[in-house]
């Protein structure tokens, strides 16, 4: 079955239809979410009201888009209505304090090393660190752009597809962020 | 070349990276790079820049996707009670399922379909490739020990560990399961910077064959490529190569192939590796890439172009 055969039995109520929907694109939905709010209850959150629109509203949509276009304009709405919101009450930092000292709640999973390789592992670690800073000094909307674009390799037609904006726009809006980018990270090339 | 000739160009050098420029910008780039160096070499360190973004890439890990399903299999039977979704949506919850093991800190399972790997052409011995002995093992951790061991921890039914060298044989399935399908990038790349130093063994650059064709991580990629450039020999690492040059999407990958190839004569490149080559300079949209693949044409005595 196609992706229009799947979107149209779901609508007529197929429940492995809907499966197949959910399970094609749900962890792009999550990996989009959790790197745009860098909060783990948040992107659950951005997920779970992601899919409950899809599923209340699934029987109105009418193919003027791709489903992609359509699932992810509702991710990226929720996920820019987070950062807005965050940027009301303040920034919220990954990082908590505990007893144990401050810890950044991204890093909170496990992550393994090999021991053997200390400062290749301690470089990259730095920059990752950086890269994370210079993301979060991006407006919401750059960040967006910029998510879309690099990690989630979207053409910029698309991304203005999804963000309901022009190409030229889009890429305008990327080209703010890479400049923001360079002149955080430049120490490192 | 004027300094503000210099500055408007290189501020385009992160769409170009991007591909999203158009023709005719590209055109403009191309040639102002033709003449200048330090342009050049602006863009090479954008190159760099641009991979390092790579790094901050976020990856949910298994239990977060687990509460995701778990707590939307709740929510859906509220939103349409009289309906069968809930019915069917609790089937899939539970068959998404993921055990999350005790103690605190152990990570969760995951079903073996959810790693369906993509499957490169002659290389689906390493796509089949299971845990043997520890079928249906998470590999979650793997670290030198001083004595020149590896331990490594999976989690199967319950967590088990086992220490041994390099060469034994349950150590080597556990790497090459593990640089397959551990969720975590960085323990796919520390796997296969282990399993490189067993490059000279078949089943190992099979393994890194794979890793580089397919791992969606660049760096997981880069460091397989490293591992295999000494083998650039053997036609299954030339067939490997010839798939990452025409179809990875990071230009620094594809001039690394031809790096790779460099110092080769012709005898000494398969057919297939040749053609790969000639089919790169009539769709690479990279200036710097299509000119070493020129360079590597030539010294070879190869024609640039296919007939």
């Amino acid at each position: 079955m196609d992706e229009t055969e799947l979107i149209r039995a779901a609508q007529a109520g197929d429940s492995s239809a809907f499966e197949e929907l959910v399970r094609t694109y749900d962890q792009s939905v999550l990996r989009l979410a959790l790197s745009m709010l860098r909060s783990p209850e948040d992107a659950r959150d951005v997920y779970q009201e992601t899919f409950l629109r899809v599923y209340r509203n699934l029987h109105q949509f009418r193919f003027d888009c791709s489903f992609h276009t359509w699932l992810y304009r509702i991710a990226t709405n929720l996920c820019l209505d987070q950062l807005r919101r965050r940027k009301v009450r303040r920034e919220e930092p990954t990082v908590m304090t505990t007893p144990d000292g401050t810890l950044d709640r991204m890093d909170a999973a496990p992550e393994t090393r090999v021991e053997g390789d200390p400062q290749r592992n301690l470089f990259s670690g730095q920059i990752r660190k950086r890269v994370k800073e210079a993301l979060a000094q991006l407006t919401p909307r750059e960040r967006m752009v910029f998510e879309l674009r690099h990690y989630e390799g979207l053409r910029l037609r698309k991304i203005g597809e999804v963000l309901g904006t022009s190409e030229e726009a889009a890429k305008n809006c990327l080209f703010r962020a890479t400049q923001k980018m360079r002149t955080a990270l430049g120490e490192f090339v | 070349m004027s300094e503000m000739n210099c500055k408007n160009i290189r501020e385009q050098f992160a769409l170009l990276l991007y591909g999203e420029l158009s023709f005719d910008e590209e055109e403009r780039i191309d040639s102002h790079l033709d003449g200048c160096a330090e342009c050049r070499a602006a863009l090479a360190r954008q190159k760099v820049l641009h991979e390092a973004v790579d790094a901050a890439a976020v990856t949910p890990s298994p239990a977060l996707l687990n509460r995701c399903r778990e707590n939307l299999a709740e929510m859906l039977p509220r939103e349409k009670p009289a309906s069968g979704w809930a019915n069917w949506w609790s089937q899939i919850a539970g068959n998404w399922k993921i055990q999350v093991l005790r103690p605190v800190g152990a990570v969760a399972l995951l079903a073996i379909g959810f790693f369906a790997a993509k499957v490169t052409p002659g290389l689906s011995g390493v796509a089949s490739m299971g845990l043997g002995d520890f079928g249906g093992a998470q590999v979650r951790n793997v670290a030198a020990q001083p004595d020149g061991t590896l331990r490594i921890v999976f989690d199967e039914k319950r967590e088990r560990t086992i220490s041994g060298t390099r060469d034994d044989q349950r150590i080597r399935q556990l790497l090459m399961a593990a640089a397959k399908e551990a969720t975590d990038p960085g323990l796919r790349a520390q796997t296969v910077t282990i399993l490189v130093g067993d490059a000279n063994e078949s089943d190992v650059r099979e393994a890194l064959a794979f890793a580089m064709a397919n791992d969606e991580n660049t760096n997981v990629r880069l460091k397989a490529m490293e591992g295999l450039q000494r083998y650039a020999n053997d036609p299954m690492v030339q067939n490997a190569l010839a798939h990452v040059l025409l179809n990875d999407p990071n230009s620094g990958m594809r001039t690394r192939v031809i790096d790779a190839l460099t110092g080769h004569d012709g005898q000494e490149l398969d057919r297939q590796m040749v053609g790969a080559l000639q089919e790169l300079m009539s769709r690479e949209d990279d200036s710097d890439v299509r000119e070493r693949a020129r360079q590597m044409l030539h010294s070879i005595k190869a024609s640039a172009e296919t007939y």
